[in-house]
């Protein structure tokens, strides 16, 4: 249980501070990496992905409140009349998806590197 | 099996994750969606918290000396300098903070390199603007221009506070609109300074009429022509008033030369060069201290001019031992454009002068690579311009010819008629050798305590030529018609002229002392609406297009005015009255045959009996007249109107057709050719008026706003970061000439009084450029209102009137 939350908060982690330095989709090693250390594929996607989503959820909508939505309003007016609110859970989902989606492959990856 | 699942997956999370990396992937118009939604890189770091005023320390290398930077609730920034460098180089600094993206696209256009970074689409727009020489001649100016200490010194401390914003830039920092458009900022240059003078000048003083006259003289033939074209409004009230004498001998033009008839026979097809935005210009007018109520002069400006997001212009302060100035300055060029300090105020509008003439070119070669001239021949000259397009492997190469009268703008194929068709334009002239240039002029209109330093401030300023306003504490008020005005004889330039013939170039400048200036006159007021520049009267010949009502308009209130406030100068920038309106209603009223109308069509007509030419933009009138009043003059001159689909011609100006109306009702141009019957202005006057009743049965009366549709688009038109449809009241004849996206660009109030400056101000945007600040568009509601800022003048950075709201220090690194 303790070791489960401490993977989860490296892996948060790793998700803020990688991106600062290398281009937005070294987030997709950080899953893919975690995915690879995960016990079982359940958990590879599914942490992999939640916590993304987390993130990414957080951090848009903390710059986005001070902003009164007034940017993401207007972007979403952009993708066809998307809210800003909506536009906050998309990027989210994407995140989710992206994590997800590597965080798998690198289980996967494992698995076949690593025959049982 | 797994090894397939495996690679299936792999294939699929790497392809996604390609695509959320490519910017238009697979040549959908669709952006790099992950690059844009991330939370540290994307478009979620341009939003900028609402009522965000923090202090801020930088380390700059390039400074000499510390500078402070303060901000008041507008998020105007007001710059304290130790030395004049230093606030250029703040002044750089903080406009590429604010307006980076379009500095970079206002040149990038200019110079022909969009296609660079929004690929195929943008390229034949860069085709013409290479080959209109305009990087050739914004080098040649670039290198005058260096020569000038006063100038360089300024630009380069200006380049290098731009330079220093964009070296630290991070690709999360960005301006959004290079991450919607995926590219990058690069470094800023001297010569795109240039470049954004001539983008100026292209926007002011490129108007022509060369080819359009020539083909309307052909089709209409030499009587005709000059009864429907003529060039001197006899009801104009000219700039400069008539008290105004020309004491002076004038420089002799030489002698007209016969040209060749072939040259002018036959109709040049219609190839749409992209002219300038007609009909509309800006205001301006200082009233001396025998017409205020309080013996102050009051000087105002309101340039019209394309409204854009990010807005035209930054307002900013700028005070160094040097000067304390404040105004509007130009993202891209040093210095304040129109402003005023502690002693004096200035302003600037268009002046309509021909400086873009066409020259026929006769070949001496059947490859047409030698021409005729003087008897002698002469080799086109050649330049190459590699244009690099987004999404093409190889760039595109073109050779740009050039004679001597300048290049051949369509020498792409030497079969086409235009082919032969050489550009001279003012602009593209080399500046020569002088003691300052055009950025110099403004810094030392910013330095300015009387009128002997406005009068050396201008003599180095040359295009776009402008009316320049002057006011100052001492009660002196000026005008002066300024830039470089070639000399011609009478009608030279009028038409495409003989380019083998050396007595058909511009005969010289006219002297600085010679151009039509004003210095306080009788009248107690000097005022400029982009009219005629002079009365008849006036020794040299001009052509070009000029206003024919808002200066008269604007000549005759400030006449009637007496006991003037500031608040009575607010109200006639915002005047929606239009004069063309006001004239032209009665003549049509007379015409009328009313026994002909329906009762339906008598109550419309009562409607518009009523109205005064107020074009308020909840009113019905206004549509109902223009309707009408359009479509009687687009019947009236069918003869002319029916070429545009196939040649480039004139339009008669409305001043001549409301004269036609008045004077002459039963002239033959009134005969609509689609009927047999010979029509008289009457016939054409009733069936317009019939024909807008029955599109009023149709389809209900339209409010003038919603017709007029006063917009602030963004300036690569996303809708979503654009302002449509204000409510505004005015029209391009009025004083306040708002036309769709054109209009009043910022109105600025100046009253020089005794005990200290106060000024008022205000322009449809914001300080900032990014559209995720609350200051991107804040003052656009406030301006659509007529309503004005106090401006808040700081005498020194530590001015903590109630406006302060932080400040940002700058120290050399």
């Amino acid at each position: 249980m303790i070791k489960n939350i401490l993977a989860n908060l490296a892996l948060a982690l790793a998700y803020v501070v990688l991106p600062l330095f290398l281009p937005w989709w070294s987030v997709a090693i950080v899953a893919f990496v975690f995915g690879y250390l995960a016990s079982n594929g359940l958990r590879a996607f599914s942490q992999a992905s939640s916590v993304l989503a987390l993130i990414w959820g957080m951090w848009v909508q903390m710059q986005n409140a001070p902003n009164g939505g007034l940017l993401a309003g207007k972007i979403g007016d952009l993708f066809g009349g998307i809210s800003a609110v909506q536009l906050v859970l998309i990027t989210a989902a994407l995140g989710g998806l992206i994590g997800g989606l590597f965080g798998y492959l690198g289980y996967s990856f494992k698995q076949v590197t690593r025959p049982a | 099996m797994r090894f397939l699942t495996l690679g299936i997956l792999t294939l699929f999370s790497v392809g996604l994750l390609w695509v959320l990396d490519t910017h238009n992937p697979f040549g959908s118009p669709v952006p790099a969606m992950g690059r844009l939604l991330n939370p540290v890189t994307g478009f979620w770091a341009n939003a900028e918290p609402q009522g965000d005023f923090s202090n801020q320390k930088l380390l700059l290398s390039g400074l000499n000396k510390p500078v402070d930077l303060v901000f008041d609730e507008r998020q105007v920034p007001h710059i304290f300098a130790t030395n004049t460098e230093d606030v250029f180089f703040a002044q750089g600094y903080i406009t590429a903070y604010n307006r980076l993206w379009q500095m970079d696209m206002s040149t990038r256009k200019v110079s022909g390199r969009l296609a660079e970074v929004v690929g195929e689409r943008a390229l034949s727009s860069d085709l013409l603007q290479r080959r209109k020489g305009i990087v050739k001649a914004a080098e040649a100016m670039l290198k005058a221009w260096e020569k000038s200490p006063e100038d360089s010194k300024a630009l380069h401390a200006y380049v290098a506070g731009v330079n220093a914003y964009i070296s630290a830039l991070k690709p999360a920092q960005y301006p959004l609109e290079y991450k919607l458009m995926g590219f990058k900022p690069e470094p800023w240059s001297a010569l795109r300074s240039v470049l954004f003078i001539k983008a100026m000048a292209e926007d002011l003083c490129a108007r022509n009429e060369d080819l359009a006259a020539t083909n309307t003289r052909t089709i209409l033939g030499e009587e005709a022509f000059r009864d429907l074209f003529p060039e001197y409004n006899p009801k104009q009230s000219p700039i400069i008033p008539s008290e105004v004498k020309w004491n002076f001998a004038p420089v002799q033009p030489l002698p007209k030369v016969e040209m060749a008839e072939s040259i002018l026979s036959g109709l040049f097809p219609d190839q749409n060069i992209p002219q300038p935005f007609e009909g509309i210009g800006s205001n301006n007018w200082a009233v001396g201290p025998q017409k205020t109520l309080n013996g102050n002069p009051i000087l105002c400006n309101d340039p019209h001019l394309g409204l854009t997001l990010p807005s035209i212009w930054f307002e900013i302060q700028m005070q160094c031992p040097d000067f304390n100035a404040y105004g509007v300055s130009l993202p891209g060029l040093p210095g304040i454009a129109i402003g005023f300090n502690e002693n004096i105020a200035w302003g600037e509008t268009n002046v309509g002068q021909d400086v873009l003439d066409w020259y026929a070119i006769k070949w001496a070669d059947k490859d047409k690579q030698s021409y005729h001239f003087d008897g002698g021949t002469r080799q086109l000259e050649t330049r190459e311009e590699i244009i690099q397009v987004k999404g093409r492997k190889d760039p595109v190469k073109i050779q740009v010819k050039y004679t001597h009268w300048g290049p051949l703008v369509f020498g792409d194929s030497t079969n086409s008629p235009y082919y032969s068709l050489a550009m001279h334009w003012l602009p593209s002239e080399n500046p020569g050798k002088r003691d300052h240039y055009e950025l110099a002029s403004f810094i030392r209109l910013m330095k300015a305590k009387n009128y002997a330093d406005y009068d050396a401030a201008l003599t180095g300023y040359d295009a776009p030529a402008q009316n320049f306003v002057f006011a100052a504490r001492d009660g002196d008020i000026a005008l002066k018609v300024n830039g470089k005005f070639p000399i011609k004889r009478k009608e030279q330039g009028r038409f495409i002229q003989d380019g083998s013939l050396s007595n058909n170039a511009w005969q010289g400048y006219i002297p600085r002392e010679q151009i039509p200036q004003v210095h306080n006159p009788s009248r107690g007021f000097v005022a400029s609406a982009n009219q005629h520049s002079t009365d008849e009267t006036y020794p040299y010949y001009y052509n070009g297009g000029f206003d024919d009502y808002r200066g008269r308009f604007i000549n005759r209130s400030l006449e009637a005015m007496d006991s003037i406030t500031v608040k009575d100068l607010m109200a006639l920038q915002n005047n929606p009255h239009s004069l063309q309106a006001e004239e032209a209603l009665p003549l049509l009223l007379k015409l009328l045959p009313r026994d002909q109308l329906k009762d339906r069509e008598k109550a419309v007509l009562k409607k518009l009996e009523k109205w005064g030419g107020n074009y308020q933009y909840q009113k019905t009138e206004p549509a109902i007249f223009q309707a009408w009043f359009d479509s009687t003059y687009v019947m009236s001159f069918d003869e002319i109107i029916r070429w545009r689909d196939s040649v480039e011609v004139l339009s008669v100006e409305s001043w001549r057709f409301l004269d036609l109306l008045d004077k002459t009702p039963n002239h033959a141009i009134f005969d609509w050719q689609k009927t047999k019957k010979a029509e008289t202005a009457a016939d054409l006057v009733l069936s317009a008026f019939q024909k807008v009743c029955k599109d009023l049965n149709k389809t209900p009366a339209r409010t003038w706003g919603s017709l007029n549709n006063a917009s602030v688009n963004h300036l690569a038109r996303i809708p979503a970061f654009s302002r449509t449809n204000l409510p505004i009241s005015g029209h391009a004849q009025a004083p306040n000439a708002i036309r769709n996206g054109h209009g009043p660009s910022w109105r600025m109030v100046v009253e020089l009084g005794k005990d200290g400056v106060k000024a008022w101000g205000v322009y449809p945007g914001g300080s900032s450029g990014n559209p995720g600040s609350p200051f991107y568009d804040h003052m656009v509601d406030q301006w659509a209102k007529g309503e004005y800022n106090e401006l808040f003048f700081m005498r020194n950075a530590q001015d903590k009137r109630k406006a302060q709201k932080s400040v940002w220090s700058f120290n050399p690194k």
